[in-house]
């Protein structure tokens, strides 16, 4: 099995921003079309990766493995600890969702991989590892049930909108001393581009501005099939403001980044499949 | 009148109305129902989480296709004590019988990326 020189990350840190997913998709580049190699990934230098990222990197290691390639990922220090607490590095030795990865501090969220069907196991994923979690004690009921909400609404845009029955992966992470939380939830399906570009007509033929069509508030949706609504992403991305934070969205190899300001576009170095929706609420 | 109690967690099998089948299997419940001129209570009683995914694919759709004032007289909607929760039903029935707030979003494509 031909196995290529580890690629190091040209960064210190990775976090839920769009260098961080220039970054990743720097590595992913490399292992296009490539079938039966081994690829290491050396994070055992960077000071710090966001831990909700483990779900981009167990995607990777997905798509890699549907080519039968391998994925290596060396890490090192506190990331160490943190991908073992969140079941990372034992999905990276093939033993995806073990429940017996002890995480005896309680201070991270796991990751988990899901059908896009599975609408109770992933209601119980945010109940007891997001909002059980000790730091999130402060949070009120209605807030609770507000973030469970909007989570589970990007949950169903996927299996609304993805077209696949692939699996899904999410992880967050949570920062109680900031009162910060990240999310991202990945999917493989056919990304934004596909479905907005239909229903325009044509006028929307970039990843990213299918994706600023969607944070806009519009929808691909069926009314009359499906009933009224869709338009979620623009609510959600309302509630990211009003806690400070932002929605990073993730599409072929665009990304869009809605926080305060205006929407922010950027080019990663390749497409990932599908589609990555990040949330990061501050002043929980 | 007589009036069916019908029960969201029943009609789903779940305890978690969630996703948009959900929301349409039971529409397709509550619309025979209406269908046939029944008053129904459709009860949440036992629902742990409500999205409004859900609620817009059973109460937005419900309204869509009948109308505010046959819906109104016919469905109740029971069991309901969470703001938020009663925030999603009020936003479906809206979107249900108001075709301009439904629209109102639709952002004009020529104005945002000529």
């Amino acid at each position: 099995m031909p196995f290529h020189p580890a690629y190091i990350p040209t960064t210190t840190s990775i976090e839920t921003n769009g260098p961080g997913f220039r970054e990743l998709s720097k590595f992913y580049a490399k292992t296009l079309n490539k079938t039966g190699e081994t690829f290491e990934l050396d994070f055992s230098k960077m000071n710090h990766i966001d831990a909700n990222l483990a779900s981009v990197l167990a995607s990777i290691k997905y798509r890699l493995e549907q080519r039968r390639c391998k994925l290596i990922v060396r890490l090192a220090g506190a990331t160490f600890y943190t991908f073992k607490r969140n079941g990372f590095i034992s999905y990276s030795n093939g033993k995806p969702n073990d429940l017996s990865v002890a995480d005896e501090r309680e201070s991270t969220i796991p990751l988990r991989v899901f059908r896009p069907d599975e609408d109770e196991p992933f209601t119980q994923y945010l109940k007891k590892d997001f909002f059980g979690h000790r730091g999130a004690t402060a949070l009120t009921k209605t807030e609770v049930d507000r973030l469970i909400n909007h989570f589970s609404e990007i949950y169903q845009n996927v299996f609304m909108h993805a077209n696949t029955t692939e699996p899904v992966f999410a992880c967050g992470q949570f920062f109680p001393s900031k009162g910060e939380l990240k999310f991202t939830l990945v999917d493989l399906g056919d990304g934004f581009l596909k479905k907005v570009h239909e229903k325009t007509g044509g006028q929307i033929s970039s990843e990213a501005s299918a994706i600023q069509w969607a944070l806009l508030g519009n929808t691909t949706r069926d009314v009359a099939k499906f009933g009224p609504g869709g338009g979620v992403l623009k609510s959600i991305r309302e509630y990211c403001k009003q806690h400070n934070g932002s929605i990073l969205i993730v599409s072929g190899a665009d990304y869009c980044n809605a926080g305060a300001g205006p929407i922010e576009s950027g080019k990663l170095a390749c497409p990932f499949s599908g589609s990555i929706v990040n949330l990061v609420l501050r002043n929980l | 009148m007589y009036m069916v109690q019908l029960l969201v967690k029943d009609i789903i099998s779940s305890t978690v109305a969630i996703s948009n089948t959900a929301g349409l299997k039971a529409f397709d419940t509550v619309r025979k129902y209406v269908l046939s001129e029944q008053q129904v209570i459709l009860s949440f009683a036992g629902i742990e989480n409500l999205t409004s995914a859900f609620c817009n694919a059973m109460i937005g759709k419900l309204y869509m296709q009948f109308g505010e004032k046959h819906i109104d007289s016919l469905v109740k909607f029971a069991n309901v004590d969470n703001e938020v929760w009663q925030e999603k039903i009020r936003t479906a029935k809206i979107l249900g019988v108001d075709e301009k707030f439904r629209n109102a979003d639709q952002e004009n494509i020529s104005q945002l990326f000529a």
